[in-house]
């Protein structure tokens, strides 16, 4: 009798358990159904779809907490009302549930056009910290390394990438700016002779202008009075350039 | 003194049981891989939702028939056991997640985030639903054959989800999936390559055994053309991890009807029909290669297996680094993708490091994508998830039923009427078997993919399992359907 009795109890609780389960399953499909249909903020939004959208999110998150993409969305939405800070707020929750290389790089660049150049440089630093360095990630991490005028940072994610890609221009050009600024200048010009070797090589301008480069190389060579090989080097191949 | 009848609410009870679990468990087995909502970031996620709403409310519903219904008597299998032993584990694991640990959690934003315990009892959700539908289909087969009632219904999923997937790779797509699905690749319903191989692989077997248990000319027809549309779209779709699960199901299936009938089996080989079927296959692949054009072959000469083995190299690697730190319970269900970086981190600074740094852009996606989500191995996750008590008790489900099952579609395959011809006894031995093959299949694929975490080849494995249940402890359909 007595079993009899625990056995419908256990039923009974596992029905209980069930409800709750299916009725936490219901909630979540709603608040994720009603975060998907988002148009793309980047793109001249009128502003009251914008705090429409708003607040579909934030009933969504209500609704289903544990989606990161409802907080890089609610981040989209919120820079593209001009709140960076609340922006970065929703984008640091999506870490908590995945690292998405998106929100991070978008959190970089969140920070830099708020002229937070050392939050930016930190938030590389993560990505950095993770060791994902592919070329798009080593290109922004380069440029916000040296907005920050942080070196150092720069020439390590630099030899990093340049064990990989020893023939990309825009990581030798990095390195070399970063040699130049810890005065390595010798190393800089010779990386900044590589990247214009490589320029040649594959033509196009990259992201930095064959002129920068040059102009760079030139101002590297004349710090070191045409003492080195490298310059010397350097001024020939400018000179057969320019006769080109 | 004998047993006082029923009263009015214990025969309701019994009845509710009875309902939800037949209803609930056709709704969930019919379907869930036609749920598709294309808002959805991803098709499992609907189908997830799908599955956990039916096989909860059924269950529950159940649940009560079973708490105000009569008394039953009897003890539990092992499997019901093994299921309940891996629901306790991966429900105390769940509870019991700690926040994640890794470097990232800024201190300002600790108070914002919700606790580790609701994501990862969230994420348990789905194999607690796989377990419901098991009890349901135990359930179900109390009364009904499961091979008769669910036999059909699959392979008519199968027939026209491998369909689709061959019009997808000749580039007919009708249903509108948002950016993070593979296009022009052979996904069906399930959002990725191998999320179809995944279902498919099982379900190959599914059709075989409908085809060789059929009695009807049409069902029969209907079962290899069926199974011929999954081998042609399973080769296409350039799954690898199912092409060994579905080589060893082959072997698996082959070897119990050898052991079944002998001479039945020699008949098989020897006689025309064997001819007949070699060159079928041999018109199938051919018709494959003229259907898909020329690009899927030269797709599957360009497969780099190297940097693929050494991404489920990495995963592996760290998933049994998550175990031994936080045995016995695991860093929580879903964790896995959270912990990964973690111990991807340390496992870099060791000495393995450069075996693992060469590939890393491969690891973390085209796109950047960090999370693998899962670990590319079933066991290994369930252990680094939920700790080793669950992977024990989803082993001995597993091996239990394959031992047993196989032991049952021995027997039964003997047991031919006596005025059947070697033919049909071959049929009939390969009608039982199959299910065993297409066991085997998921088992192995679970090795290099994560089909449990799937809700369609979840949904399917849950089948599988129930009818070799069936087949072990209440073999009343001695004749196949």
């Amino acid at each position: 009798m007595n079993r009899a009795l625990l056995l419908r109890a256990a039923f009974a609780l596992l029905a209980l358990f069930c409800a709750w389960a299916a009725a936490t399953s219901t909630r979540r499909v709603r608040g994720d159904a009603a975060s998907f249909p988002l148009p793309n903020p980047r793109r001249d939004t009128p502003p009251e779809r914008l705090v429409y959208l708003e607040g579909a999110l934030e009933r969504a998150i209500r609704l289903n907490p544990l989606q990161w993409e409802a907080y890089l969305k609610m981040a989209r939405v919120q820079a593209a009302l001009g709140r960076r800070d609340r922006a970065i707020v929703e984008l640091r929750k999506t870490r908590q549930y995945y690292l998405a290389m998106e929100a991070l790089e978008f959190q970089a660049r969140l920070a830099l056009s708020s002229g937070r150049h050392a939050e930016a440089a930190a938030t590389y630093g993560v990505i950095r910290r993770l060791s994902v360095v592919d070329r798009p990630v080593f290109r922004n991490a380069a440029l916000v390394y040296a907005l920050a005028e942080d070196w150092k940072a720069l020439a390590e994610i630099g030899r990093e990438a340049e064990m990989r890609w020893p023939d990309d221009r825009e990581t030798l050009v990095g390195l070399a700016n970063a040699d130049s600024a810890t005065g390595e200048i010798e190393l800089a010009l010779k990386r900044y002779a590589l990247a214009l070797a490589a320029r040649a090589r594959r033509g196009g301008d990259g992201a930095f202008s064959v002129e920068d480069v040059r102009r760079n190389a030139s101002a590297a060579a004349r710090e070191l009075n045409f003492r080195s090989d490298w310059a010397k080097a350097f001024a020939a191949a400018a000179d057969e350039g320019k006769a080109r | 003194m004998s047993p006082s009848p029923p009263s009015p609410l214990a025969k309701f009870g019994d009845a509710l049981a009875a309902r939800a679990a037949l209803f609930g468990s056709i709704a969930i087995v019919a379907a869930v891989p036609f749920v598709v909502v294309p808002a959805l970031y991803v098709p499992t996620r609907g189908q997830g939702y799908f599955l956990k709403i039916a096989a909860f409310v059924a269950l529950a519903a159940w649940a009560v028939g079973r708490a105000i219904g009569s008394p039953r008597r009897g003890g539990w299998t092992i499997p019901q056991f093994a299921v309940a032993l891996g629901c306790g584990a991966v429900a105390a694991s769940a509870l019991t997640a700690k926040p994640p640990r890794f470097v990232l959690t800024a201190p300002e934003t600790r108070g914002l985030l919700p606790p580790s315990a609701a994501y990862s009892l969230d994420s348990a959700l789905l194999p607690l639903a796989g377990a419901a539908l098991f009890v349901l289909l135990i359930e179900v087969a109390r009364t009904r054959s499961l091979r008769r009632l669910f036999g059909p219904i699959l392979v008519a999923q199968a027939g026209i989800l491998a369909a689709y997937g061959l019009l997808q790779e000749m580039g007919v797509e009708v249903l509108a999936y948002s950016g993070n699905v593979p296009k022009n690749r052979i996904i069906a319903t399930f959002g990725h390559p191998n999320f179809f191989g995944s279902f498919m692989g099982p379900a190959l077997f599914v059709c075989l055994a409908f085809a060789a248990g059929a009695r009807s000319r049409a069902a029969r027809f209907a079962g290899i053309g069926a199974a011929g549309l999954v081998a042609i779209a399973l080769l296409l779709a350039r799954t690898r991890a199912v092409w060994i699960g579905a080589a060893g199901g082959l072997v698996a299936t082959a070897a119990l009807v050898a052991l079944a009938r002998p001479a039945a089996a020699r008949e098989l080989l020897r006689g025309r029909r064997a001819v007949l079927a070699a060159g079928a296959a041999l018109v199938a692949l051919a018709l494959a290669g003229g259907l898909a054009g020329s690009e899927s072959w030269r797709r599957l000469a360009r497969l780099d297996p190297g940097s693929q083995w050494e991404n489920r190299l990495a995963y592996w690697r760290t998933a049994t680094l998550m175990g031994p730190t936080l045995a016995p319970l695991g860093v929580g269900h879903g964790g896995f993708g959270r912990a990964f970086w973690w111990e991807l981190d340390r496992l870099l600074a060791s000495e393995e490091g450069p075996l693992y740094r060469r590939n890393l852009v491969a690891l973390t996606g085209e796109g950047g994508a960090l999370d693998p989500g899962h670990a590319h191995n079933d066991y290994l996750e369930m252990r680094a998830e939920s700790g080793p008590f669950a992977l024990f008790a989803h082993l001995a489900f597993v091996g239990y039923l394959l031992a047993f099952g196989s032991i049952a579609a021995i027997r039964r395959g003997r047991a031919a009427p006596p005025d059947a011809g070697e033919f049909a006894a071959a049929l009939r031995a390969i009608a039982v078997a199959a299910p065993v093959g297409g066991f085997v299949c998921a088992a192995i694929d679970a090795a290099f993919g994560f089909p449990l975490a799937l809700p369609c080849s979840l949904v399917l494995f849950q089948t599988i399992a129930a009818t070799l249940h069936e087949s072990i402890h209440s073999p009343r359909d001695e004749a196949t359907a």
